[in-house]
């Protein structure tokens, strides 16, 4: 299961299942690229939008990190899955494209 | 478990067909009110067909048009079968996400959300449950503010609370599939 949560974290912690949940598919999914037009996209009284812009200047290779998330499956099918799970909405695959 | 290019390209290709139903007549509401396996047998009038081994799929009594898919923990079955088979649902699944794209629900796609009907030599009827809450969206529209969902499918926008649309089920879907091919099958998706 890509996002399981921990089994100590109950459904009424919702900050730390955001953190989790969201701090994975950083580490997964994200680049530079897309996490700047994502904080651009969030009003600037979200925390996240000051979050991600402190990420962007920190964050290592994409490649090494989804190999890691998806060593598990066929390269070319994790091309596909990468794709769709975009970190940046406007550059995700639309089922027209796929 | 590897996946053939072959089975990609299956993919591909399936998703271009078309099936055989409105688009409104999809949103079935019903869902099987069971959590177990156990539960299941009792419940149900037959197990209509086990074909795919991955998916138990199982008909409601009485007529009734929702089905649910099952999937089954086991290691026993050949990769092969499983791929073709989890292919086709996912690409009629596909096939409906390109159709109906402007009018779909937001954060409702997840392995328990997508029943089918699937039988033999047959291409099966892939439809979309729990759409009770969800909003109408046509595409200039986005959602800001929620988090809806389960935090194992959302997208990362709707984490933070920015701008939700279709992409987010795109993603929903890719966690979907992500899943479905991963090799863990520790726990049935009943989430």
């Amino acid at each position: 299961m890509l996002f399981q949560l921990p089994a100590e974290v109950t459904t009424n912690d919702e900050e730390r299942i955001v953190g989790l949940t969201l701090g994975r598919t950083v580490n997964w999914l994200a680049t530079p690229g897309s996490l700047r037009p994502m904080a651009n996209s969030l009003p600037p009284t979200n925390p996240w939008h000051e979050n991600f812009k402190i990420m962007i200047d920190r964050i290592e290779p994409l490649d090494v990190r989804q190999e890691v998330a998806f060593k598990s499956v066929d390269p070319v099918f994790r091309d596909l899955i990468v794709r769709l799970m975009d970190f940046h909405p406007g550059k995700r695959l639309t089922a027209k494209e796929a | 478990m590897y996946i053939s290019r072959r089975t990609v390209q299956a993919l591909a290709t399936l998703a271009t067909r078309t099936t055989a139903f409105k688009t409104r007549s999809v949103y079935a509401t019903c869902r099987i009110p069971c959590q177990r396996r156990q539960h299941w047998s009792s419940n149900t009038s037959r197990a209509s067909f086990c074909t795919s081994p991955i998916t138990a799929i199982f008909r409601r009594p009485c007529g009734s048009p929702s089905f649910a898919i099952l999937c089954v923990a086991s290691q026993s079955y050949t990769t092969s079968i499983l791929s073709t088979q989890v292919s086709a649902v996912l690409a009629n699944h596909w096939a409906f996400l390109d159709r109906s794209i402007d009018t779909i629900g937001v954060q409702n796609i997840k392995p328990d959300n997508i029943m089918t009907d699937f039988q033999d030599g047959r291409s099966p009827v892939v439809k979309l449950t729990d759409l009770e809450d969800s909003v109408h969206l046509p595409p200039p529209y986005s959602m800001m503010g929620r988090r809806d969902g389960n935090s194992r499918w959302r997208s990362p926008e709707s984490h933070c609370q920015g701008l939700v649309n279709t992409p987010s089920n795109v993603f929903s879907f890719g966690a979907t599939v992500r899943n479905i091919f991963s090799q863990n099958y520790s726990a049935p998706y009943l989430f």
